[in-house]
């Protein structure tokens, strides 16, 4: 990854969020290294498992890019929006490695209740299925109506709260209430398919 | 992506309609959906599914939070700045060797460039992208203070930086050594020499915390010990000034990336709390503890991160002279265990508040002077105990813990008089040998059940050196006492004799006289001795209420004793009367969230259900049971609780919320298991209440087998010409009849009937209720000639008498003279079945079921379109109110099966067919009911030309048929064989 001179993110951010296709790319690269970065440094730490802690990972980027002047402290909520999507992809790629991993092979691993280590939790493997299928809903979802996968990507993958999301998207709080409540119940439709 | 322009269209009309309705408050959407617009109207049904979901979703919070998702390697591949090699300069050192390389980084030996120092050093080097210039900064701060750390047992540091290329370094005393656990262990410390090495450590903590500094990660591997036996201790590197606030703590902690061992770190630590002095006490007191025993203090079910994360923040740790080796228990045990488990306490404030006290106290041990620190409290004692014996005596253990500290509870709390204070301590010490010295498999070879762990503990009574009367009989009464909560009257009988025998030493105003003279009454409830009871508590009671507030939690007990004894005597005014005045008089002395206002609330539950005044009856269970969850948290194993949850699963039958009721019957009989074993009595009665109840939501198996059991424990102990040996066989009878099991269940209820009549006589109202049994059982063996006239002979009886519940019997009627060939007789008792139904709860319920009949008869008949609606009536009223397939809906489904046959829909019939069919190849595949649902599904198959299945599902039904005594068999049987549609 290149080093990129200072505070051109915010450019990116505002050139990708006015659709600019390419910047989307550039700055979704940028940001997915240092993400799944931190979020692996998370997860050296706790060598024996630990929660994916989104929000903070989230925050904590933002915090990294506002300290090496990457990003301006005034567009905080447009950094989040976007931390938020690729926050989303990874999670999801780490979750996709997790069970490669585990269908390579490593039986031992797998092994619940018997076993000296369990690794994995009982109640992992349904969480982690859980956020794969809410993940190909939300594609779906996407071709219909992509400003609700925007605020479900805030929402659920980087646990922003209903005033960060209405600032980041420019709404009222009483609209992203009502656009939550939507969003769930098609995704809930969706998800018991 | 697909361009359609009318799901476009669609969809966006969906869109904005969402945004309409959702934009309203959820009470006002229904109306809104009821008045849609014609040209909207289309989009209906896909509203109301989409909002149906509402409510689930925020109740159960769908999308609040990303599951759990566990890192299983550590092996991530994460994006590692370039890994040193020798010769490379970061800042003014030169990497020599690589040393080792952990979570937080690598550590390199090194040596100045410049020549300064001669001697090497340790370099660290953290992992991170450092770009940051906060840390840079904060780095060269702490350098100035940590630089300033001389003490002989700390190594120090030298320097610290950053690179231009963003590296950070800290740059250590090279110290050769080894961990200071290893080196006890291969040296062969004796127990004092430990201690002394560990002196210098704690020396060295204390020095740093004179200069603000906290070290935050004390653990063996950074203590290091060198060849001539000194202790060094390394990496304060991370330690962090004693600021104000601690809020940036965590911050550095990520950006350093520094990973403390749960093993060694407090609970704060864990929380990601503020740290302050105490929690290096913990940690230096689990590194203590590790040197003395060579174990970890917690003990752990699952080697897991959470679990040991769990443990610390919420386990007991095990006493050290518990784990120690054998030469050195004694030595450890009292002093030394109590100053390691001060260290470890929760919470920092009950540590010791410097590590300078620790190391003095460990001096004085040393010098053979008493220790200060304190041994901990009785009630903290007595959980530890039980946290620790859990493991050995497994789940009694808790109900006995939690049954005992309800029996002592005013024990625990702080009293005035010193003389209390010591009798509480005799009682603490009792109970704590109870489990210290509990055989985990007790006399029955099983493992222990409650009980029998107080029966044990009643053995050990006469051993207690005390020649004081109060406290003996104070000892007795909290025995008894306990004894009478799980139900061990025998027990508690005894030991109760004895109490009241020992208490005429003392005052007859003495609380313990009054207590053991209320606890014996108890006992003669529970014997049903009613009157001596009662006669027992008049003469207590006004003394209690003489001084309400010195005797308040006896008053109170005592009210509940006498409430007790009116609702088992039946008294049920006066029950609740009494149930009343314990209430107001538990709220008024004690508070509201109290035992004693669970058993008055359910005995007012009980008072308005012998009254038949259901819903209240519902309304008060459903309060003492959650109030019996607020009153004994956890996971609700006291008995209290679970006689609570019994009692409103009951009730809940009434509300004909079946399934719930189930659910819960058997939460309870779980637990009965545990309390009192699985052989016990009370777990038999259980199983006999709850098979009613398992047959009728559909678990037929289950049903029979919960009457079997219940049957094997309670039966052998009662005299098989009793009243409750025939309510036993009456389960059993019902359960099997409920299967349509009728050739086993005939002999069974013939019985039991006969002991009924021979009590009672023939007009009894529960002789008619197995009769009814009885016919039911006929049908189902094809004698349906016997059946008519032994069913049509209770209709009668109950006619007469003006019995308002004349739908049942009814019902069978119909359906054993439709099974003896009269579909018309049969239609026409099933209309007078329907118009018996007794309005209510329960009322759907019953007519499903008519409904069902009605529809078979309809069909046999040829009235289809009324088959039809019977049929599609009831098959809703299965669906939406019973959780599992039922008989009587089976049989529904091989009507409406065949009403589509013969309506030449064979593609319809089949769903219906097959599910019939597989709920009898389940349930009972030998039955003729299966044979019937195979004999319909094959012709089904044979008319959508599935050829083949059509001969296997015919072959199974023939086999089935030919066998069976029914009538209507036969002509079945033919249809079998011939190839007409019909």
């Amino acid at each position: 990854m290149s080093e990129q001179p200072q505070s051109d993110l915010t450019d990116l951010i505002h050139r990708a969020q006015s659709g600019d296709a390419r910047a989307f790319d550039d700055l979704f690269r940028a940001t997915y290294d240092e993400l799944r970065a931190l979020a692996h440094l998370r997860l050296r730490r706790d060598q024996r498992g630990t929660l994916l802690d989104t929000t903070a990972l989230v925050h904590e980027s933002y915090l990294r890019f506002a300290a090496a002047r990457r990003v301006r402290i005034e567009d905080r909520s447009h950094f989040m929006n976007f931390a938020a999507r690729v926050m989303r992809s990874v999670v999801i790629d780490f979750i996709r490695e997790r069970q490669a991993e585990r269908r390579g092979g490593d039986a031992a691993r797998i092994s619940l209740t018997n076993g000296a280590e369990v690794l994995v939790d009982p109640t992992t493997a349904g969480g982690e299925s859980e956020v794969l299928r809410v993940h190909d809903a939300l594609e779906d979802l996407g071709k219909r109506a992509p400003e609700l996968v925007r605020l479900v990507e805030m929402r659920y993958f980087g646990g922003m709260t209903e005033a960060e999301v209405a600032k980041a998207l420019d709404i009222s709080e009483r609209t992203v209430r009502r656009d939550w409540e939507k969003a769930r119940l098609l995704l809930a439709e969706a998800l018991a398919t | 992506m697909d361009h359609q322009p009318d799901a476009d269209q669609s969809w966006t009309e969906l869109n904005r309609l969402l945004d309409a309705v959702l934009n309203l408050p959820p009470e006002q959407r229904s109306a809104w959906l009821a008045t849609l617009p014609p040209e909207h109207v289309a989009h209906g049904p896909r509203l109301r599914s989409l909002l149906a979901r509402s409510a689930q979703i925020e109740t159960n919070d769908f999308l609040g939070e990303l599951p759990r998702i566990v890192a299983a390697s550590d092996e991530d591949a994460a994006p590692r700045p370039a890994a040193g090699r020798a010769g490379d300069t970061i800042g003014p050192y030169r990497l020599i060797r690589e040393l080792g390389s952990g979570g937080m980084g690598a550590v390199w030996l090194a040596e100045r460039t410049d020549g300064i120092l001669n001697r090497p050093v340790a370099l660290k080097l953290p992992h991170l992208a450092t770009r940051h210039g906060s840390l840079a900064e904060r780095l060269a701060r702490e350098r100035e203070i940590l630089a300033t750390l001389a003490h002989p047992h700390i190594a120090r540091l030298y320097d610290a930086g950053v690179t231009p290329e963003g590296q950070s370094y800290l740059a250590l005393e090279y110290i050769e050594g080894t961990a200071i656990d290893e080196y006890c262990a291969t040296h062969g410390l004796g127990l004092r020499q430990r201690l002394r090495l560990f002196l210098q450590i704690a020396d060295a903590v204390a020095y740093a915390h004179g200069k603000l500094v906290v070290h935050r990660d004390l653990k063996p591997a950074n203590v290091l010990v060198t060849n001539e036996g000194e202790a060094r201790l390394l990496d304060f590197g991370i330690a962090k000034l004693l600021e104000g606030s601690l809020t940036h703590e965590t911050q550095l902690t990520q950006f350093v990336g520094a990973a403390f061992t749960p093993d060694y770190a407090s609970p704060e630590q864990i929380r990601g709390e503020p740290l302050s002095v105490g929690s290096d006490v913990y940690s230096l007191g689990v590194i203590l503890f590790r040197l003395l025993t060579g174990e970890r203090p917690y003990r752990l079910e699952r080697e897991t991160r959470g679990a040991l994360e769990d443990a610390v923040l919420k386990a007991e740790p095990v006493q050290p002279s518990d784990l120690a080796a054998r030469g050195w228990r004694r030595e450890i045990r009292g002093d030394l265990d109590t100053i390691i488990l001060k260290c470890l306490k929760k919470s920092p404030d009950e540590r010791y508040l410097t590590v300078h006290a620790l190391a003095q106290d460990l001096e004085r041990f040393l010098d053979g002077r008493p220790v200060l620190a304190q041994p901990d409290s009785r009630a903290y004692r007595l959980r530890k105990f039980v946290a620790r014996n859990k493991l050995a005596v497994g789940a009694a253990a808790a109900v006995v813990a939690a049954v005992l500290a309800g029996a002592g509870v005013a024990l625990w709390q702080a009293r005035a008089a010193v003389a209390e204070q010591r009798r509480a301590e005799q009682v603490r010490d009792f109970i704590a040998s109870i489990f210290q010295n509990a055989d985990p498999f007790g006399e029955s070879g099983h493992s222990m059940s409650a009980v029998e762990l107080l029966r044990q503990a009643r053995g050990r009574i006469d051993s207690v050196r005390t020649s004081n009367a109060d406290e003996r009989v104070l000892l007795l009464n909290t025995l008894g006492s306990s004894m009478l909560n799980l139900q061990d009257t025998d027990g508690a009988e005894e030991v109760m004799q004895q109490a009241v025998n020992e208490s005429r030493a003392l005052d007859p105003r003495h609380i313990e006289a009054l207590r053991a003279r209320r606890l014996q009454a108890l006992v003669l409830v529970m014997r049903g001795r009613f009157d001596q009871a009662q006669h027992e508590l008049a003469v207590v009671i006004p003394v209690l209420r003489h001084d309400p507030e010195r005797y308040s939690e006896e008053l109170v007990a005592a009210l509940l004793a006498r409430t007790t004894a009116y609702v088992r005597s039946g008294a049920y005014d006066e029950a609740e009367r009494s149930a009343t005045e314990l209430l107001n008089t538990t709220q008024q002395l004690l508070g509201e969230r109290r035992p004693e206002s669970v058993e008055a609330l359910m005995a007012i539950a009980y008072a308005h259900n012998y009254r038949n005044r259901r819903l209240e009856g519902h309304e008060v269970a459903k309060r003492a049971y959650e109030l019996a969850r607020q009153v004994f948290p956890g996971d609700g194993s006291h008995p209290t609780v679970n006689n609570a949850r019994m009692q409103y699963a009951v009730s809940l039958i009434d509300m004909d919320r079946v399934d719930e009721a189930v659910d819960l019957m058997l939460e309870s009989l779980g637990i009965a298991e545990r309390i009192f074993g699985k052989e016990s009595r009370i777990v038999g009665e259980y199983c006999v209440t709850i098979s009613e109840y398992l047959s009728s939501s559909g678990q037929y198996q289950q049903g029979v087998d919960a009457a079997e059991r219940g049957m094997r424990i309670v039966g052998k102990d009662v005299d098989p010409n009793s009243i409750t040996y025939a309510q036993l066989l009456d389960a059993q009878s019902g359960a099997l009849v409920a299967a349509r099991r009728g050739a086993e269940s005939l002999p069974v209820t013939t019985r039991a009937r006969e002991i009924v009549v021979a009590n009672f006589g023939p007009t009894y109202e529960h002789a008619f209720v197995l009769q009814v049994k009885q016919g039911m059982a006929l049908a189902q063996l094809g004698r349906t000639d016997e059946a008519r006239r032994v069913l049509a002979e209770v209709v009668e009886k109950y006619q007469a008498k003006g019995y308002s519940s004349l739908s049942t019997p009814l019902y069978q009627l119909g359906f054993a003279t439709r099974l003896g060939g009269d579909p018309l007789a049969a239609a026409k008792l099933q209309q007078r079945s329907f118009e018996a139904i007794r309005p209510g709860l329960r009322a759907e319920r019953q007519s499903a079921k008519v409904l069902v009949e009605r529809g078979l008869d309809r069909l046999e008949l040829k009235d289809y379109a009324g088959a039809q609606e019977d049929l599609d009536q009831a098959l809703a009223i299965f669906r939406a109110k019973f959780r599992n397939t039922t008989t009587w809906q089976a049989d529904a489904l091989v009507a409406r099966g065949r009403l589509a046959m013969i309506r030449g829909d064979p593609a319809t019939a089949l769903t219906d067919l097959e599910e019939a069919d597989q709920f009898w190849r389940a349930l009972d595949a030998d039955n003729r009911w299966a044979g019937e649902a195979a004999l319909w599904l094959g012709r089904c198959y044979r008319a959508l030309g599935r050829s083949q299945e059509a001969s296997t599902a015919l072959q199974r039904a023939a086999g089935i048929l030919a066998k069976s005594p029914i009538a209507i068999d036969r002509q079945l049987l033919a249809l079998t064989r011939d190839g007409a549609q019909r």
